[in-house]
This record gives structure tokens, C-alpha cells and sequence, in this order.
């Protein structure tokens, strides 16, 4: 399991540039240029998505910072198990799977 | 529409964007109906939502990491949990934001849909009831023209009462400043027709631009086909055609009759078509030069093609340019001047009104009705065969053909000539030329450059179709200084030095359709290593007799 620090901040870098591009290409979708009353209420449906990916992004974040704080003790416990210097925290470990192997209950 | 400021900085939020040099529309690079902002903004949720599907996708790895770790610290694990679930929640989580872009996109097409479809049978209903009108105005006898003749007077005779109104220091006329004041900031239809009643430098109203003009080109040609001998078909008038428009077609022929029959009255007959190269000092058969590489390159050869009407007698020249590949191969450039004589009669210069008319009358029904009275081919058309001929282009060989004007309409014609299969016409550049009714085969990439102003293009009254072999360009000649006072008069706005001054700025744009017509035209005129020489070819009708 050593090295899921690693995994995790990939994965919500991964999530935030998705969410990033999903941002920047709704700004692109407010260029609409018509004339009507019906122009108001795509205004109103286009916030709606606005605020929704707002939450998400909150909730993304959140989710990174738990998970995060998660896969840190975790792998705190595995290192001050096999003796490891703290700064192999958060590393992409080549030996975590045989380390994990070796102290497998 | 796609609107491209050439060669200006993106503009900065919150700040006024510079006035569109050019608008774009038709050709690869997408089509011109405000609907498209809709179609693209849902195309952009669509986007937003396949992001949204993969960042989703991502956070399915993070419940094996957040299982991995619960051995080794069980204490933080069910909050890492219930936090990666939230993410992938039915309700507020990643997929959710996907489902509620996608319906939006949904309601957009839908949207577009709705006012695609309401929008053709508005604009054809209200049309239907113009022409009609206008046909029965016409219809009605010269009475009728004497009246809507005077209430017209009657309103240019208040407008003109408005703007020299204007020019006192009476509050009246100080309100009326300021009513012009607020019309020339605003960008809606009543703001646009406002400005152009109440704005502006002089007296009269400024020249507005064509495309404000254009739907009052189907009831004048009504009225004209109504004032004209004989009972018009009112139905074929307002029946709506794919291309182009009935009543301007029916004018043209009603007025190519009017003609012929005038020529006949008058013993005045047509001379023999004669072409030949051209005895003109300024052209040089075959000398080298510079081969054209694209499309500002090609237009810029048309003003020297037309005659000097400081020399009388001097005609117009069709060029045709010989583009030798660095491997033998051979391309060709045939460049085509517009209407130069103006005589009802058909006199020795074949680029006349009688060619226009000829190549404007495009409903097959009325040109059958006139064909035993005419050539098959008008004289501009057949002018430019013979030089090509003559030329030496062989089937198989690429050739790219422009015209100003009358010779863009010629351009368009001979393409989408099924019996001149032996040239491989692969791409058509008209400038100020009315071709909407004009169709060409898909495999020819067409080019329309046209000004903000000209109301030549605009005489078919219709825009020019959207295509992917098709792309329109309007330069506004208001935007910017680059072309001084050309906006303020029709003729100014026609010239055809105006337009290689256009066709020159469109080296700064990036639309995908330009782009991608430059793209082709360069395939067929190539690249570094041509070379190129010219023959010129002047038609001329022989006296009869």
C-alpha cells in the first residue's frame, strides 16, 4: 500500500485538470449571442451547471484533503513499521508492494 | 455567426471588443446563423460533461487506495470513504454536474431546433406577403407607382426635415441629437435603423450597409415584374427556391426581353464574338512573373484587367495564367473583370448590362422562354472558354478562376457547367458578385468576398448559401481606416480596388474556412519553385456586317 499518497495526489491531479478544462470550456459556452426572452433562462440553466461544478470542485477538493490526510497515517504506520526514514513518505516506492508483502498479517 | 477580428488582440473582459473587421460564414470552418451559437454552446456542454464523465472515471481508483490504507489507519478511513463517495454520488457528485451540462446541451439543440424552424417559416410568410404587395402595386398601373411613389417622398421628405432639424440649436432639434446619440451605441435591428435615420455626417442618410438592404431586393424585383407588359405569375413569385431568388431571376429575364425585343424594334443586331490576345501595351504574353500563391494574390491581377476608359475603344482583358510545378506539372489561374459597358444594345464589348441580366436570370423556366432569342452561352461566359482554350489548359489540369463582379458570376457559371467537363475547375474567388443562386458541384471550393457595403452581392436577395464548398467573407469597410471613404458611396463600396485591398487583409485571418480554402488554393498553385507567365485575351463582338 506504500506509495498511495502518491497514487491519490495523481488521481486528484488528474480529477482537478479535468475539472479545470470542464470550467474553462463553460466560460466559452456564455458566448451566445441572440436576441430573446428564452436567452434569460439558458442564462439561468448555464448557472445552475456553474454552481454545480463550483460544488463539485469544493467537494473534490475536500475529498483531496481527507484522502490525503488518509493515505499519509497509513503509510506513516507502514514506515514506522519497517524503520523507513520519514521521507520516503508520499514517494512512489519501488519496494511498497514487497514491503507490504512482508508485513502482511 | 463566427465573427474574426483580423489582426486584433483577443479583447480583455469588461472592456469594449473592437468593431469585427471581417464576418465569416459558410466554407469548412462552420455556417452563419446566430443558431450556430447555439449548436456550438451545446457542442461546449457536451465538453463540459465528458470532462466531468472522466474526472469521474479518475476518483474510481481512489476507493482502492482509501481500502488499501484502512489496514495501516482505520481511524481516518471512513471519513476518506464517505468522501470519495460524495464525489461519485448520484446527487451533487461528478456524474450529476455531467447529467445536468448534457441536459442543457439537450435544451439548446432543442432550442435551435425550434427557431430554425419558426425562423424559415416567418421570414418565408412575411416575404410571400412583401412580394405579393409589391407584384400587385406593380400590377396595378403606373396610378398605383404615382402613389406609392409619393407616400415614399412623403418619407423621405420628413426624414430629411429630421436630420436638418438636427443641425439647429432648437431643443427640438437637440433632442433629435440626442435620440441619435443613443441610436449610435446600440447594435439591435431598431438601434441599426435608427442610426441610419437619425445618425450619421450629412443630410441624407448614410449608405447603410447591404446586408439591411438585401430584403427589399425580392419586392422591387416583384414590383418590377408586375410593372412589366403582361400578367406575372404571382404564385411562382412567392414560391421559395433552393438558390437564389424567383423574383430577381424573373426581372432579369422580363428586363433581358424588354431589351431584346427593344434591339429588334430598332434593326440593332448582335455582332459575331471574336477573341483574340490582347493588343494592350500592358500585357505581355508570357513573360515571367511572379506566380500567385493566394487568394489576395490572384484578386490583386483583376484591377489591370479592366479597360481604361481614358483610351476609348479599349476593352476588357480575361488573363489566364500558366503555373508550371517544379515537376512539369501544369496549373492555371483565369482572372475575369466585371461589367464594362452599359448600353442597353449590345455593343463590341461583351462584358455588358445584357451579360449581367443574362447570368442574373437563372430560373430554368424563364431561360428556356428566352433562349431562342439569345446565345446559349452569354458572351462573358463564352469569352472566357475561348481564352482558355486558346490558353492550351488541358483535362486534367487544375485551374482556379476569379472574377469581379459580372466575372465572378461568370466564374461561378462555368463551373457549374456539367458541358465544360474538360476543365478541372477546382476552385472558384468572386468578389462583389451576387452568386447565391448559383450552384456549384462539391468537389469546387468556392470563395465569396464580399464588402459591408456593396449592394452589387446582394442584388440575388439572398445571402449566399452555407456550405462546406462555400465560404462568404464581408469585410466591413467601416471598421478601422484601412479603406478611407469607400463605405460612403455604392460605387466606392463595388470597386474593385477596394476589394484587393480586402482580399489582402484576409492574410491576417485564421478562420478555419479561409484557412482551408487557402489551403486548397495553394494546392493547386503550389508552392516554391513555380513558375508563371500570363496571356491576356480581349472578346470583342465584330460589327455585323
Amino acid at each position: 500500500m506504500a506509495g498511495s499518497t502518491y497514487e491519490a495526489a495523481v488521481v486528484f491531479k488528474h480529477v482537478a485538470g479535468e475539472l479545470d478544462a470542464a470550467c474553462a470550456r463553460l466560460a466559452h459556452a456564455r458566448d451566445v449571442d441572440w436576441v430573446s426572452t428564452a436567452a434569460s433562462g439558458y442564462q439561468a440553466e448555464l448557472a445552475t451547471v456553474r454552481a454545480r461544478l463550483r460544488a463539485v470542485a469544493r467537494d473534490v477538493e475536500d475529498a483531496r484533503q481527507v484522502v490525503l490526510h488518509h493515505t499519509v497515517a497509513a503509510e506513516t504506520a507502514v514506515l514506522d513499521a519497517l524503520g523507513a526514514p520519514p521521507d520516503q513518505l508520499g514517494q512512489p516506492l519501488g519496494w511498497a508492494r514487497e514491503v507490504s508483502a512482508r508485513l502482511q498479517p | 455567426m463566427t465573427r474574426v477580428p483580423a489582426g486584433t488582440p483577443a479583447p480583455v473582459p469588461d472592456v469594449p471588443a473592437p468593431r469585427p473587421v471581417m464576418r465569416v460564414h459558410g466554407g469548412a470552418g462552420g455556417t452563419r446563423a446566430h443558431l450556430e451559437d447555439l449548436t456550438r454552446a451545446a457542442g461546449v456542454l457536451r465538453d463540459v460533461a465528458e470532462h466531468l464523465d472522466a474526472a469521474r472515471r479518475a476518483t474510481a481508483a481512489l476507493d482502492d487506495i482509501v481500502e488499501e490504507g484502512a489496514r495501516w489507519s482505520p481511524a481516518t478511513t471512513a471519513a476518506a470513504s464517505h468522501a470519495c463517495q460524495a464525489l461519485t454520488a448520484p446527487l451533487g457528485g461528478l456524474g450529476s454536474a455531467a447529467l445536468a451540462a448534457r441536459t442543457t446541451a439537450d435544451s439548446l439543440d432543442r432550442a435551435a431546433q425550434a427557431y430554425a424552424e419558426a425562423d424559415t417559416r416567418v421570414t418565408r410568410v412575411l416575404r410571400a406577403g412583401l412580394v405579393a404587395t409589391a407584384n400587385l402595386v406593380g400590377e396595378a398601373g403606373p396610378v398605383a407607382w404615382l402613389a406609392a411613389g409619393a407616400l415614399g417622398a412623403a418619407g423621405g421628405s420628413r426624414l430629411l426635415a429630421v436630420r436638418l432639424l438636427m443641425r439647429t440649436p432648437t431643443p427640438v432639434g437637440l433632442a433629435h441629437r440626442a435620440l441619435a446619440a443613443i441610436a449610435m451605441r446600440g447594435d439591435g435591428p431598431v438601434a441599426v435603423a435608427a442610426r441610419h435615420l437619425l445618425g450619421g455626417r450629412a443630410v441624407l442618410p448614410d449608405w447603410p450597409e447591404t446586408r439591411y438592404l438585401e430584403p427589399l431586393v425580392d419586392p422591387v424585383a416583384a414590383w418590377m415584374v408586375g410593372a412589366m407588359p403582361g400578367r406575372s405569375d404571382l404564385v411562382s413569385l412567392v414560391r421559395d427556391r433552393d438558390r437564389g431568388s424567383m423574383p430577381t431571376s424573373q426581372a432579369a429575364t422580363g428586363l433581358l426581353g424588354v431589351m431584346v425585343l427593344a434591339a429588334l424594334a430598332t434593326g440593332h443586331r448582335r455582332g459575331e464574338l471574336v477573341v483574340a490576345p490582347s493588343l494592350r501595351a500592358e500585357a505581355r504574353p508570357g513573360a515571367a512573373e511572379t506566380p500567385p500563391r493566394d487568394v489576395a494574390d490572384v484578386v490583386a491581377r483583376i484591377p489591370d484587367l479592366y479597360a481604361d476608359h481614358e483610351r476609348p475603344g479599349e476593352l476588357g482583358d480575361v488573363a489566364v495564367t500558366r503555373v508550371e510545378q517544379p515537376d512539369g506539372s501544369l496549373s492555371w489561374v483565369v482572372t475575369v473583370p466585371g461589367t464594362s459597358s452599359w448600353s442597353p444594345f449590345e455593343s463590341t464589348d461583351p462584358f455588358d448590362v445584357r451579360a449581367c441580366l443574362q447570368e442574373m436570370a437563372t430560373d430554368p423556366a424563364a431561360v428556356e422562354r428566352f433562349a431562342a432569342m439569345q446565345a446559349a452561352r452569354d458572351d462573358v461566359t463564352a469569352t472566357v472558354v475561348r481564352a482558355m482554350d486558346q490558353a492550351g489548359i488541358r483535362p486534367g489540369e487544375p485551374v482556379v478562376i476569379a472574377g469581379h463582379s459580372l466575372g465572378g458570376i461568370a466564374a461561378m457559371d462555368l463551373a457549374a457547367d456539367p458541358t465544360l467537363g474538360r476543365f478541372d475547375i477546382r476552385a472558384v474567388i468572386t468578389v462583389g458578385s451576387p452568386v447565391a443562386a448559383h450552384d456549384v458541384p462539391s468537389r469546387v471550393q468556392t470563395l465569396h468576398l464580399e464588402t459591408s457595403h456593396d449592394a452589387v452581392p446582394t442584388l440575388d436577395g439572398r445571402p449566399n448559401p452555407d456550405a462546406p464548398n462555400r465560404t462568404t467573407v464581408t469585410v466591413d469597410l467601416e471598421a478601422g481606416h484601412a479603406f478611407g471613404d469607400a463605405a460612403d458611396t455604392p460605387s466606392g463600396a463595388h470597386a474593385v480596388g477596394v476589394y484587393a485591398d480586402a482580399a489582402r487583409m484576409l492574410r491576417s485571418v485564421d478562420h478555419p474556412s479561409v484557412v482551408e480554402f487557402e489551403r486548397h488554393l495553394g494546392e493547386v498553385v503550389g508552392g516554391p519553385g513555380t513558375t508563371a507567365s500570363t496571356t491576356r485575351y480581349t472578346g470583342m463582338r465584330l460589327p455585323p456586317g
